[in-house]
C-alpha cells in the first residue's frame, strides 16, 4: 500500500557510517534504496526507534551523491536525540529517513557565490558548494564556530576549489565574508566589483553576486542587514521546530512581510528580505 | 515464458485482491450511515486536506480522513512558538491556521474525489452560526461524507472549547447545525471537563451521529531562560503517547455514556493501543500525532488488526467491541 507517487519518500535503513569529525560534529552517511532528486538546501527528517523522542529531526543534506545514492548529513551532538544518532549502538539499527524535503537553494549563474555558514549551519553549505563548483562557479565561504574546538577542518566543510575562511564565533562569519567581498572588490576586475555591485543595487540581478547563508538567527539577522544595505541578493536557511515536515502539522510557521509561511513545505530556504527578522 | 510470468502475476493480483477483499470485510465498521473499510481514521489537523502523505502511503488506506479544521473566514494561525515536543509528547498551539471557505471550496474540495476513502469535513468557528454557514455551503458536495463538529479546540480564544465544555451549548449548536444538514454529523469532544457524560450526552441529544472523544488535553510549558510561558496563548493543547492511558478513559467513560459509535482518538501509537480502544468501546479509532512520527503506521496496523480478528475467531472486528 505504500505509494509510488511523486514527492518525498520514506525508508528504514542502517547507516553506512557515522564518522566522527571532532568533538562535537558527526557525518552520518546512508546509502538510498533508489536515486532521488534533491537539490542543495532541502533536508531529511530522521527518527530511531533505538532514540527515546518522539518527533523525527530535520538535517539539510550535507553532500548528496546520486551515482552511489550516499547521501551525507553533518549532526551536531547537542541534545538528546543528536547526541544518540551518532552513538555506535544506534547506528547499527535501521533510522526512518524521510525527504527530500522542502525547498532548497535557487542557484543561478552568477560571477562569485558567497556563502555563510554558521554552526551546524554550514551542513548545506557543502552540496551547494559542490554543485556551483561542479558548473565552474566562483565560490568562497566564510565558517563561524562556537570555539576552536568545534571548527571543523576546512576540506570536511567545503568541496576542494573553494575560497574558505574558518572563525570561532558564528556572527563573525558574517565579517569574514565582509572582508572577502572586500578583497574580491579591489582585485582590478571592474565587473565583480563591490561597489558595482552596491551602486547597482539590484536584489534580483545575478550576474554579480549570490549570497547565500545558513546559521544561528542572530547571524542571519547581521547578514541580512548587511545584504539589504549593499543591495546583495541573499537566501537564507531558516530552522524551527518541525512536527511532520511535509506541511500537514503546520508547526513551524515564520513571518514574512507577505504573512506567515511554513518552512517545511515552503521554505526552509527564504529571499532574506521577505523575513520578517524581528517577528 | 511470458505467458506464464503473466500468468503468476495475474494470480498474484488475484490473491492481493482477495486478501483486501477478507481485510475490508474483517474490518470494515459502520458509524451511523456512513460505512469504512476499515477503522482507521486520519485525525483532523494531521493530515491537512488529505494529500500530505500522499508520496509515502496511499490515502485510500484509511478508513477515513479527517480533513484540517475549516472556518469561514480564514485564519493565520498563532504567533510565536506553535509546537514542543514535551515529556514524550508533543504541546501544540497551531490555532486553526486554515484558508477559509472559500479557497477551501476553490482549491481544497476538487482534489478530495483522488483520496480513494471516506472524507470527513472538519467545521470550526467562533459563534454557532459559522458551522451552520459551512455545514449549509459544504452540503452540496458529495465528496465530503461526513462533517466533524470541532467543539473543542483548546488554542483559539473564542470559540471551540467555549461551546465544548458548556452541555446546554453543545445540544444547541449540534441541533442548529443537525438542522442544517442530512450528512453524518460527528461531534468531536473536549477531555478537559469535569464530566465526559454530560457533554456526550448533549451531543447525542442535540442529534449527533457518533461521538469523537477526544481533543487534545490542555497543558503548558514555560521557557526557564525567560521565565515565561512557552506559547502565547499560554496553554497548548497535549498530544501523543503520554496521553492514552488518559484517552483510554475518556473513551471508556463515552461509551458508557451513550450508545451512538464512538471515535477513540488520543496517543494512540501501536496496535496494542488500537485495541484498546476497540476493547473500551471505540467503533473506530483516530490517529494523531503518530502521522507525523511514523506517517506510513496504517499499513502495519490494518494487517496486525486483521491477525488479530483472524486469531480471535471473529468475523468482524466490531464483534471485539465492548459495548
Amino acid at each position: 500500500m505504500l505509494c509510488g507517487a511523486q514527492g518525498p519518500k520514506l525508508y528504514r535503513i542502517i547507516p553506512e557510517s557515522v564518522d566522527r569529525l571532532n568533538q562535537r560534529f558527526y557525518r552520518m552517511n546512508l546509502i538510498l534504496p533508489e536515486q532521488l532528486s534533491i537539490h542543495p538546501g532541502q533536508f531529511v527528517t530522521l527518527k530511531s526507534e533505538k532514540v527515546p523522542v518522539l518527533l523525527p529531526r530535520p538535517f539539510c543534506v550535507h553532500r548528496w551523491d546520486p551515482q552511489s545514492r550516499r547521501i551525507s548529513l553533518l549532526i551536531e551532538a547537542r541534545g538528546t536525540a543528536t547526541a544518540m544518532f551518532c552513538d555506535s549502538d544506534v547506528a547499527r539499527h535501521p533510522f526512518q529517513i524521510l525527504g527530500p524535503l522542502g525547498h532548497g537553494f535557487k542557484v543561478k549563474p552568477a560571477q562569485h557565490h558567497f556563502l555563510v555558514g554558521g554552526g551546524c549551519g554550514v551542513a548545506p553549505l557543502h552540496f551547494l558548494a559542490a554543485e556551483l563548483l561542479r558548473n565552474a562557479q566562483q565560490v568562497s565561504l566564510a565558517a563561524g564556530f562556537r570555539d576552536q574546538e568545534d571548527a571543523l577542518a576546512p576540506e570536511l566543510i567545503t568541496p576542494p576549489g573553494t575560497a574558505i575562511n574558518v572563525t570561532c564565533n558564528p556572527v563573525t562569519a558574517v565579517d569574514l565574508f565582509r572582508e572577502q567581498l572586500a578583497s574580491l572588490s579591489v582585485r582590478d576586475d571592474a565587473t565583480v566589483g563591490v561597489s558595482d555591485v552596491a551602486d547597482d543595487a539590484d536584489p534580483t540581478d545575478t550576474n554579480g553576486v549570490m549570497v547565500y547563508a545558513c546559521g544561528p538567527h542572530v547571524m542571519l539577522k547581521s547578514l541580512a542587514a548587511f545584504c539589504r544595505e549593499r543591495g546583495l541578493p541573499l537566501q537564507v536557511s531558516l530552522e524551527r521546530m518541525m512536527g511532520c515536515g511535509m506541511g500537514a502539522c503546520q508547526g513551524c510557521s515564520c513571518g514574512t512581510k507577505t504573512g506567515s509561511v511554513l518552512l517545511c513545505s515552503e521554505g526552509p530556504v527564504l529571499d532574506a528580505t521577505v523575513v520578517n527578522w524581528d517577528a | 515464458m511470458s505467458s506464464s510470468t503473466d500468468s503468476q502475476s495475474a494470480q498474484n493480483a488475484r490473491y492481493a485482491q482477495d486478501t483486501q477483499d477478507v481485510q475490508d470485510s474483517r474490518l470494515s465498521c459502520t458509524l451511523g450511515s456512513l460505512t469504512l473499510k476499515n477503522p482507521l481514521i486520519a485525525a483532523s489537523g494531521t493530515y491537512a486536506f488529505g494529500e500530505a502523505y500522499r508520496s509515502v502511503l496511499d490515502p485510500g488506506i484509511w478508513g477515513a480522513i479527517t480533513l484540517k479544521s475549516v472556518t469561514p473566514e480564514p485564519r493565520p494561525g498563532n504567533p510565536g512558538q506553535r509546537i514542543r515536543e514535551c515529556h514524550g509528547g508533543l504541546l501544540n498551539s497551531i490555532g486553526l491556521a486554515n484558508p477559509g471557505l472559500d479557497e477551501f471550496e476553490k482549491d481544497i474540495i476538487p482534489l478530495l474525489g483522488d483520496l480513494d476513502t471516506v472524507v470527513i469535513a472538519s467545521l470550526a468557528g467562533s459563534v454557532s452560526s459559522d458551522y451552520t454557514k459551512l455545514a449549509a455551503r459544504l452540503n452540496q458536495y458529495a465528496v465530503i461524507n461526513a462533517y466533524e463538529l470541532n467543539l473543542s479546540c483548546p488554542n483559539v480564544r473564542e470559540g471551540g472549547l467555549a461551546f465544548g465544555a458548556d452541555p446546554t451549548k453543545i445540544e444547541a449548536l449540534v441541533g442548529q447545525v443537525r438542522h442544517a444538514t442530512s450528512k453524518p454529523l460527528l461531534v468531536k469532544l473536549t477531555p478537559n471537563v469535569t464530566s465526559i457524560a454530560d457533554t456526550v450526552r448533549a451531543a447525542e441529544a442535540g442529534g449527533a451521529d457518533a461521538i469523537v472523544m477526544c481533543n487534545t488535553f490542555l497543558g503548558m510549558d514555560i521557557d526557564l531562560n525567560t521565565g515565561r510561558p512557552v506559547f502565547e496563548n499560554t496553554y497548548a493543547g497535549f498530544s501523543g503517547p503520554p496521553v492514552f492511558p488518559l484517552a483510554l478513559r475518556c473513551v471508556h467513560q463515552t461509551a458508557a455514556a451513550t450508545k451512538l459509535p464512538v471515535i477513540g482518538m488520543g496517543g494512540v501509537s501501536t496496535l496494542e493501543d488500537v485495541q484498546k480502544m476497540i476493547l473500551a468501546g471505540a467503533s473506530a479509532v483516530g490517529l494523531g500525532t503518530l502521522n507525523f512520527t511514523r506517517p506510513d503506521a496504517p499499513v502495519e496496523l490494518c494487517a496486525g488488526l486483521d491477525q488479530w480478528v483472524a486469531n480471535k475467531g471473529a468475523a468482524n472486528i466490531q464483534d471485539l467491541r465492548s459495548n
